[in-house]
This record gives C-alpha cells, structure tokens and sequence, in this order.
C-alpha cells in the first residue's frame, strides 16, 4: 500500500518537473544490500556466526534511513528531508528513489542518518502500516524504531530468540550519522546508483563484541542501545556508485 | 499482496500530535505529511471521476426510472490509518442500507435459518455468541473460532490464516460453506430475484435489478467497512475525555512497555499489525494456520494477530476458543508459552514459559485490556438488526 503510494508520489514530482523543469539534474538510486560479511542474507537459517561466537538467523530485518546528505568539497551539501522505510524481506523496499534530485556535479562524500532524528521521530508521524508498525510506545518515551532485527539464535542446544530493537529510549538521540568511506563522485547523466552495503554481523562486532543472549528486551537499556550505536557506524559500507 | 488492487484511500489525521500535547510528554513537531495528504486528495477523487464516467457513458441505458446513489463519507477517527476501499465499490448509503439487511437475512442460507449476524452477533461485538465454535445450518460445528468484525475495514487480509485479500471475496464463502450456510450461490440468487423487495434494493444501490454474487458480497463489504469501534475508554483517554484508573494505568505501561510486551503485535490503535505470528500456544499444531494456505513450513502455527478491542465480548479467545477468561490468556503469556521452531522472535523469555508478570501485573493488564470495551459500538443502531 505504501508503495502504492510512493507511486502516486513520484508521479506527481513528475508532473511537477514538467510544469517547472530544473535542466540536469540527477535522480540518485539507493539501493540496500543486507550481508552476513559478504554473503546477502537468507532470512530464518540459524547458520550464521557472530564474533562473539552465536550461531544465529535473521527472521525480522525493518528499519528507517533517512536525511541522505550530498557534500560537496566546498562545505556545500545537498540534504533530502526524507525518511525511507526498508524492510530486509521486501525486495520492493529495498532500492530508494527518493522524491527530488540533485545537482549534477562533483561530490566528495555522502552521508545519511540511521534511524530519524529526534526532531521528526514523535508518535504520530505515521498513522499507515507497515511505518506505523514501527511504533515506540509513549511510555518508553514515544516515537517509532530505528530497527527491528530479529532472529533465534543456539545456545546450548537451547534456540532462543533475540530482538535488536534500536530506538529513542526514553528519548535519548540514539540515532546515528553514517558518512560512507570513498564515496566521491560526479553526478551526470539521469541517474546515479549508489548501492550500500549493510553487514548485520557487524552490529554485534566492534568496538562491541556483544553476545545475543543479552539482545532481548532492550528497548529500554540506554547503555546496550549506545553500545549498538558505537558499533552501527561500522555496519555500512559503500559497494558501489554508479 | 494488495498491490495491484485498485483502491481509493479515506484519509485519518493526525491527533496524536494534539493528544502528546494534552499529555504534555513530547514536544509537538507539526509535519506536513505530504505524501499522504497528496494521495488522499488524488484517490477519491480519482473514485468519484470514475462513478461519473459510468453514467455518462451508458446514457442510452438509463432508465426511467432514476437511479442516483448518495455518497457515504467515511469518518475515519483521528488517528486511524486510511482506509482502502476498492474503486470498483465506493461506499453509497443505498450499498451499506442494502448490505446490513443481507447481513441480517438468513435467506443466504439454504434452509433459511442462519446469517452472518447469527454467528457475527453485534451484541457479542459481532462474534458467535460466547461459543467456542460456531455451527452450521446442518448441525456440522467448525474448527475455528468466529472472529470479531471490528474495524474490519482496515484489513487487508481476512480470517484466522488469511486466505482472503478483500471483503468482498471473503464474503463469497460463508454462503456455500458446507459447514455454515451450505447455499449454491445460483440458489441464493434465485431466491434473492425472486424477492419481492431486493430486486429495488439492488437497483437503488447498483443500478441493476439483476442480482448476483458479486453485487451481494459488494454491499455486504461495504456494510462491513463502517464497522468501526474509536469509543472506547482508552479512546476517550487519548482524547483527554476519560481518566484511567491506577490499575488500567499499570495495566497500560506493562501493556507498552516491554514487561507485558503486548504492544510489538497489538500495536497501536488497532491493536493488530495485521501480521500473522505464531505466539506459543502449542508445541505441536493440529491447525496449521498460515501454512494452509502458503505451504511455507516457516509458516506453521502461524495466526493473523487478533485486534483486542472489545474482548470482554468476544470470549473465548485464540483461534479455537482455548481460553474462556482474560485472566487465563494473561497466565499464558505469563508462564505457558509453548517452543516450536516457527515460535515469533518477538516472543520474550520463551524458555522460562513467557514474559512472567506477577499476580498484581497480571490485574493490572487485565484491568487495562477492559478499557478497550465499546459498548457504544455493540449499541449502535446503525448496525442493528433492520428486521427487529
Ligand atoms: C456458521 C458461522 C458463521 C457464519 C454463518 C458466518 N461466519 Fe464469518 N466467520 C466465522 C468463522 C468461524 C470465522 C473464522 C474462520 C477462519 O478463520 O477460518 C469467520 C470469519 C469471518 C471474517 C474474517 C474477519 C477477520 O478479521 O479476518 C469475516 C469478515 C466474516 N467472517 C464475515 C462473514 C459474513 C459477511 C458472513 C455472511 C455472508 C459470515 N461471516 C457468516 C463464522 C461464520
Ligand atoms: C508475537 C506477537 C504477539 C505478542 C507479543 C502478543 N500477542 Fe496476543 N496474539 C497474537 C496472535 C497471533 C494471536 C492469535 C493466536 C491464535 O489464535 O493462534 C493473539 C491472541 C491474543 C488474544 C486473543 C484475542 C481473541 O480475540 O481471541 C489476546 C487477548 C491477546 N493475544 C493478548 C495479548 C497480550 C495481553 C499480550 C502481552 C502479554 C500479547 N497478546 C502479546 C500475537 C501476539
């Protein structure tokens, strides 16, 4: 349904350009790949290893990106005021055409904010699903999740599940920006297709090693939440720019 | 799955921005919602472009008689989603009028005797009457509970494993269902042409007095869209028009918090996320749930999360009617939570039997769930029985 909408949306900027055509710009691509190291994710097989030393699968992979920044060497930067909904299972949701362009041009870096800031994250903001879904209820301090990743993991021959729900707890700031490493380049032509690497061992990896027996119910544990967002600057990565 | 269905949004708005005001616990960032806002003013009128057209089109093939439908609006509360409603079957107040007493009318059945509204009673917030299991017209008793049709309208998919993408075509298989009203639809359509009132009825809703299936599901969906319960307690203590009591207050923050943890598949205003999720009743399933209908073993025991508005009319709960009391429901959470393989990673202290609320949590939550009681929605005589 959301895509539906997003349908009409784009069909409307569309109609918009060409009542206002702003010549050369250029539509940039997101595209989301979700990685056990190199290896994209086949969702509910207890099969991965994590530094710690779980063996686990992903069941449930839904998050919010959001604010991708262009910089320029300048100083300047082309922001997008935009939240963009993804979830690991629906391979609908995983390329990003955001609603405007950009510039055609040299950039040096690119930018985004895992999560939403705090300033747009209040309950209310969605009242459609699947975003509604994403709900932080009021008494944790309100708002939606960054991220529901979830899966079972084997300890001990015991299968146990575990939740890494990141979130504002109790309003804390807990999301983060990611500058993605080498990521100059020219904007020309149509489109510009940056694909984006997201290894989810690395959540559990460093600086943190973190062990999934302790990623339940954390939702309201500032400290296990800083410690995720230590550890999530180092989970993205620039494939490709295209 | 709903992609490629056609459909005209209603558009809810945004009060909870105002009822975090009232509760004074956020600041307030006034959003546009643009995307939102834009395809609401786009969809219906799309609908209404459509309806229009018809007419036009066919102006030899009018009548003399005249047919002109009133448009329904809609009153979605503030802050429920939008609702779909597919563009071929715009709400009219003619389709829903004709749709209730459909759903009241046991000629749907062979023998007469049952309707929807015998196992979908408003009284019990449109269940079967406290029953376990519901029974057919030849005394044959089904395997699942009869679901409470409550805000019904805002799902996209229908019964226990959701084997039905709309309202209309699941209202197509309780007729000839050999366990409920066990009719051919050609035997209720001829029963239905041959009435000495439906064939105006259709033709005031549909401009035609050639029933069929089609038509009767249509109004029946359409009845069944304004089916919508916003006035509960809880709903008035959003709105700041209630107070909650110590307990229901307790009973509120285990709900939604992450003690309780009802709230990652209850979420919300409607208290589902219309997702399927197999929460531990069983270790071992006689019901398959989902799996019937996908065949993907990662669906076994699967169900589609049940809305808990209006519970303390709906017993007994689950799928089969397992638990006759509230109290029961919040014990198994509590300590009985069956391990299988499919079990819903949501699912908290699993191997422990559950998230463990003590006794006093356990009536704190119970007393939270009875704030989710609409008595103005069981009372309400626009869904009452137009024969009565
Ligand atoms: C004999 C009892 C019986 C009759 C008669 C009956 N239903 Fe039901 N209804 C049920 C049961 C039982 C279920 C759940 C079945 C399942 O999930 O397989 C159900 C489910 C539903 C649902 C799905 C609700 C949801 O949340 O997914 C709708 C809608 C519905 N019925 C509407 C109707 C309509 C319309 C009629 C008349 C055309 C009707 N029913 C007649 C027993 C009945
Ligand atoms: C993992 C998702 C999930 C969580 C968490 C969850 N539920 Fe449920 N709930 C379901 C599903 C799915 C069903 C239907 C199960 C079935 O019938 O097989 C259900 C059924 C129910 C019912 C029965 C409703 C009816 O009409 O039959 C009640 C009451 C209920 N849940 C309350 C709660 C409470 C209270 C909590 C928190 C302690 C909770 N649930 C947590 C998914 C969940």
């Amino acid at each position: 349904m959301v895509f539906a909408t997003v349908v009409v949306l784009s069909s409307c900027s569309k109609n918009d350009d060409d009542v206002n055509p702003i010549p050369a710009d250029v539509q940039p691509v997101i595209v989301l790949n979700h990685t056990i190291g190199q290896e994209t994710v086949v969702f509910d097989t207890i099969k991965y290893s994590n530094n710690f030393g779980n063996v686990y699968s992903v069941a449930t992979l839904k998050y919010f990106i959001s604010d991708f920044t262009f910089h320029k060497s300048d100083g300047t930067e082309v922001k997008i005021d935009e939240e963009y909904y993804v979830d690991g299972r629906e391979n609908s949701t995983i390329n990003y055409t955001p609603m405007v362009k950009i510039p055609a041009g040299d950039y040096s870096s690119v930018s985004f904010t895992f999560g939403i800031d705090s300033t747009k994250n209040k309950t209310g903001r969605y009242t459609n699903p699947p975003e509604s879904n994403m709900e932080w209820p009021i008494p944790m301090g309100g708002g939606y999740h960054y991220m529901k990743f979830e899966g079972k993991f084997n300890r001990n021959d015991t299968i146990k599940n575990f939740q890494c729900h990141l979130g504002p707890t109790m309003g804390n700031p807990n999301y983060f920006e990611v500058t993605l490493a080498n990521s100059s380049f020219t904007a020309s032509g149509n489109e510009v297709k940056i694909t984006i690497q997201m290894n989810l061992n690395n959540w559990f990896g460093s600086p943190h090693v973190m062990d999934l027996n302790d990623i339940t119910g954390i939702m309201g544990n500032q400290q296990i939440q800083l410690m995720l967002k230590a550890n999530g600057v180092n989970v993205f990565s620039l494939k490709s720019i295209e | 799955m709903f992609e490629n269905q056609e459909i005209s949004k209603v558009i809810g708005s945004g009060f909870w921005e105002r009822l975090l005001k009232s509760m004074d616990v956020l600041n307030i960032v006034s959003k546009s919602r643009k995307w939102q806002i834009s395809s609401a003013r786009l969809l219906p009128g799309l609908a209404m472009f459509i309806l229009f057209s018809c007419q036009k089109e066919n102006p030899s093939e009018i009548p003399e008689e005249s047919y002109q439908t009133t448009p329904y609006e809609l009153n979605i509360p503030e802050g429920f989603p939008d609702m779909e409603v597919p563009v071929d079957n715009p709400m009219t107040v003619e389709g829903i009028e004709l749709g209730k007493r459909l759903f009241y009318d046991p000629i749907l059945s062979a023998d007469n005797t049952q309707a929807c509204a015998t196992c979908h009673n408003p009284g019990f917030s449109f269940t079967d009457n406290g029953k376990k299991f519901s029974v057919g017209i030849d005394g044959i008793e089904g395997a699942r509970n009869a679901m409470a049709l409550i805000n019904v309208g805002w799902m996209p998919e229908l019964f226990w494993d959701g084997r039905r993408l709309s309202l209309e075509d699941q209202a197509l298989e309780p007729v000839p269902n050999p366990i409920e009203m066990h009719q051919s639809w050609p035997n209720a359509m001829s029963k239905l042409n041959v009435h000495p009132e439906y064939p105006d009825l259709f033709f005031k809703a549909f401009e035609t007095r050639n029933i069929d299936s089609t038509l009767v599901t249509k109004a029946i969906a359409q009845f069944e869209r304004t089916l919508i319960s916003s006035n509960s307690k809880w709903d008035r203590y959003l709105r700041g028009e209630a107070q909650l009591s110590l307990a229901e207050n307790k009973g509120f923050e285990i709900f939604f918090t992450e003690r309780g943890d009802c709230f990652h598949c209850h979420t919300t205003i409607l208290f589902t996320d219309n997702l399927f999720h197999n929460n531990g009743l069983d270790a071992e399933f006689t019901d398959k749930g989902l799996f019937e209908v996908t065949g993907n073993e990662n669906d076994l025991g699967k169900f589609k999360t049940p809305t808990l508005r209006n519970l303390v009319f709906t017993a007994p709960y689950m799928h089969d009617g397992r638990f006759t009391t509230l109290e029961e429901v919040v014990n198994f959470y509590s300590h009985n939570v069956q391990w299988s393989p499919t079990i819903d990673p949501l699912m908290k202290k699993v191997e422990q039997g559950g998230v463990q609320l003590t006794d006093e949590e356990k009536e704190y939550l119970v007393a939270f769930l009875k704030t989710l009681t609409d008595t103005t929605f069981i009372n309400n005589p626009d869904y009452a029985d137009p024969f009565e």
